[in-house]
């Protein structure tokens, strides 16, 4: 299983690829810095199609709702399932993205087994809830 | 002695017996005769033989013109050698007296018809002595109007002293056009100009230019001549240009038949009042706007003081993950604890700085709901402690539900913190009515509040510090889980819902807090 994580933020990163790893040591994962950053690795890396992309909303240059917009024009990324992974808990950025085409909101918990256990729950195929507070 | 003689003696005697005046004269007119009444009237003894027509000074008709002796009743008749009707003349005696008389003059005839003389009888006026009588009594009234004048001098110079000399209030008189006719000292001290350079002017002169080209000035004097006044508080110009914010009373005058003779013009000098006013005004405006900012910059900074709290509390737990050493552990454990707490504290002052801008937020809250709730998330520490809750049916109320949701959670929390094992927490409401509070309004109003009793039997506080502790971050013990704030976030949903929070406390015996809350807000 390979995922792609566009966030801006370094811890926020680090901590994703951990709790990853505790859900499942064989789950890789790419990262990006940003939208262009992000955009640019599935250019150059033209194999490369992620099982899922989670993507945080505010970042520089290009933030989450343009370079999902950009996603959505991706061919090899039309049934990628693109989960919006943010501080943000504005009710505005939840209909905004998914109107655009996310597949899913969680908001970035302040428990790292939270996020351990909201992953595993994830990957299991537990996607009925758009929207998880933690 | 003649004939002639005798009769002309005897003639004399019986004249003199007359109660009236009379005289006689020859065919020349040379007065003959004249009896004493004669004499009284004329004020004169006249010459025999050479006084003409009639013994008295002077003669005046009846209109006041000059009656010249040769046209005289006496002379008349002379000339005529006729007897004339009787004729209103008015004699004037030596000492200028004037009296009317009625002229009875006739011939005198000869057996053969000849004139050979007049005689003139002089009859004073039968009304001459009521003239006297109102002359009199004209005489007096004028003393009296006269004195009724000085009177009425005195009394509008009183008057005009006690206007004139007013300081604080300009007290003008205008005609029924708006030109200014006369000028007090207040009016020379607030407007500038002396007497001598206003009087004759429009009072739209002191008026602004924007005021006088909207036709103020004559609104303001049409009004008070419909309707008998009009008041206006604004701006005025004085002499030299300056501004000062008037309050103008204009009057209309009436004369007796209830037409318009002019307009009184008041004025005071309000600049200072309404500066000072412009200047509250200013500051509260201003005070609103730094309440506005400092909410947002408490919303604004207790949100992004959020973001470096999850990462403490996130890394505090892996680096728990990754260590085995106990003592470490337990340090770790305390990092996360304190994070947690200040999570907490951010999240109140956020909400504490939400509170009032939820107005349009109220709805029908149903508090059994919110108690249940709330009782719901602190079901693991009410077992943990062994507590039993108390309640009874509590009311719908007017309400911001997460507000209320807050309050409850606040008060429950902090019943359970300093509850002993095994105690009891009780929350009781009743409906109450408090009637007639307002003082304003015909109408009996009646509010309808609920008194909400939250009760412990813990520990309790010292009374001494009553209000204290609604106080922003006030705590009144080192216990770790005291949060700080929430009691004064209570306080701030109470007030934001036009309530009121008091509490009793015995230390050893428990706390009660007393919440008194409107079942209806109306704004």
């Amino acid at each position: 299983m390979k995922c792609f994580l566009i966030d801006d933020d370094e811890d926020d990163r680090e901590i994703f690829l951990s709790a990853l790893n505790r859900v499942n040591p064989d789950y890789d994962c790419l990262t990006a810095v940003h939208g262009e950053d992000a955009l640019r690795v599935l250019k150059e890396q033209s194999e490369f199609i992620p099982d899922f992309i989670f993507l945080d909303l505010n970042m520089p240059l290009m933030d989450g709702r343009a370079c999902l917009k950009e996603l959505k024009k991706l061919p090899k990324i039309l049934n990628v399932p693109i989960v919006i992974f943010t501080t943000s808990s504005y009710q505005k950025d939840v209909e905004d993205t998914l109107e655009l085409g996310a597949s899913n909101y969680f908001v970035k918990p302040t428990s790292f087994n939270h996020l351990v256990a909201t992953l595993t729950s994830y990957f299991e195929g537990n996607n009925s809830n758009y929207l998880i507070k933690l | 002695m003649t004939n002639t003689e005798i009769i002309q003696i005897d003639l004399a005697e019986l004249l003199e017996t007359l109660p009236e005046a009379v005289y006689t004269c020859d065919s020349n007119g040379k007065i003959t005769f004249f009896n004493q009444l004669a004499v009284n009237l004329w004020g004169r003894s006249p010459e025999i033989d050479k006084d003409l027509w009639c013994g008295s000074w002077k003669m005046y008709n009846v209109d006041g013109t000059v009656l010249d002796k040769q046209k005289c009743p006496m002379a008349t008749t002379l000339a005529k050698g006729k007897a004339l009707a009787v004729e209103e003349i008015i004699i004037e005696k030596t000492n200028g007296a004037r009296i009317n008389v009625l002229a009875n003059a006739k011939p005198i005839f000869d057996t053969a018809g000849n004139v050979i003389g007049g005689i003139n009888t002089l009859i004073k006026k039968p009304e001459t002595q009521e003239n006297q009588h109102n002359k009199e009594k004209l005489s007096n009234t004028k003393d009296h109007d006269n004195k009724r004048n000085l009177k009425l001098q005195e009394s509008e110079n009183r008057y005009h002293k006690m206007i004139e000399e007013v300081e604080d209030y300009a007290i003008l008189l205008l005609d029924p056009n708006g030109n200014v006719q006369n000028w007090n000292l207040g009016a020379q001290k607030i407007k500038g100009y002396t007497e001598k350079e206003i009087v004759g002017k429009n009072f739209s002169l002191f008026y602004l230019t924007e005021d006088r080209e909207r036709k103020l000035p004559q609104r303001l004097i049409e009004i008070a001549a419909h309707e008998g006044k009009a008041t206006h508080e604004g701006w005025r110009l004085k002499k030299n240009g300056e501004k000062f914010w008037g309050f103008v009373v204009l009057t209309a005058l009436h004369d007796d038949q209830n037409n318009i003779i002019g307009f009184s013009k008041v004025t005071r000098d309000l600049t200072e009042r309404k500066l000072f006013e412009d200047q509250l005004e200013e500051n509260a405006k201003s005070i609103e706007f730094r309440n506005k900012q400092l909410e947002e910059y408490a919303h604004i900074a207790s949100h992004d003081l959020q973001e470096p709290l999850r990462k403490i509390r996130i890394f505090a737990e892996m680096l728990s993950h990754k260590i085995d050493d106990v003592s470490a552990l337990k340090d770790i454990a305390k990092i996360e604890s304190a994070a947690e707490r200040m999570t907490i504290l951010i999240k109140d002052v956020l909400a504490y700085s939400e509170i009032a801008q939820g107005q349009q937020m109220f709805a029908p809250t149903n508090l059994n709901e919110i108690l249940s709730n709330v009782q719901e998330d602190c079901e693991l520490w009410i077992q943990e402690k062994n507590i039993t809750i108390q309640h009874n049916n509590l009311p719908v109320i007017h309400a911001i539900p997460i507000q209320m949701h807050q309050l409850f959670s606040n008060l429950f929390t902090n019943a359970l913190k300093y509850s002993y094992l095994g105690g009891t927490i009780s929350i009781f409401g009743n409906v109450k009515t408090i009637p007639n509070l307002d003082q304003f309004s015909d109408q009996k109003i009646s509010l309808e509040y609920v008194e909400l009793l939250f009760k412990d039997n813990g520990k309790g506080f010292d009374s001494k510090y009553s209000n204290h502790i609604f106080k922003l971050f006030q705590r009144l013990n080192d216990s770790e889980k005291g949060m700080g704030i929430g009691l004064a976030l209570c306080k701030k949903i109470i007030e934001n819902h036009k309530g009121n929070i008091a509490v009793k406390s015995e230390i050893g015996m428990g706390t009660e807090f007393i919440v008194h809350l409107p079942i209806n807000t109306s704004n």
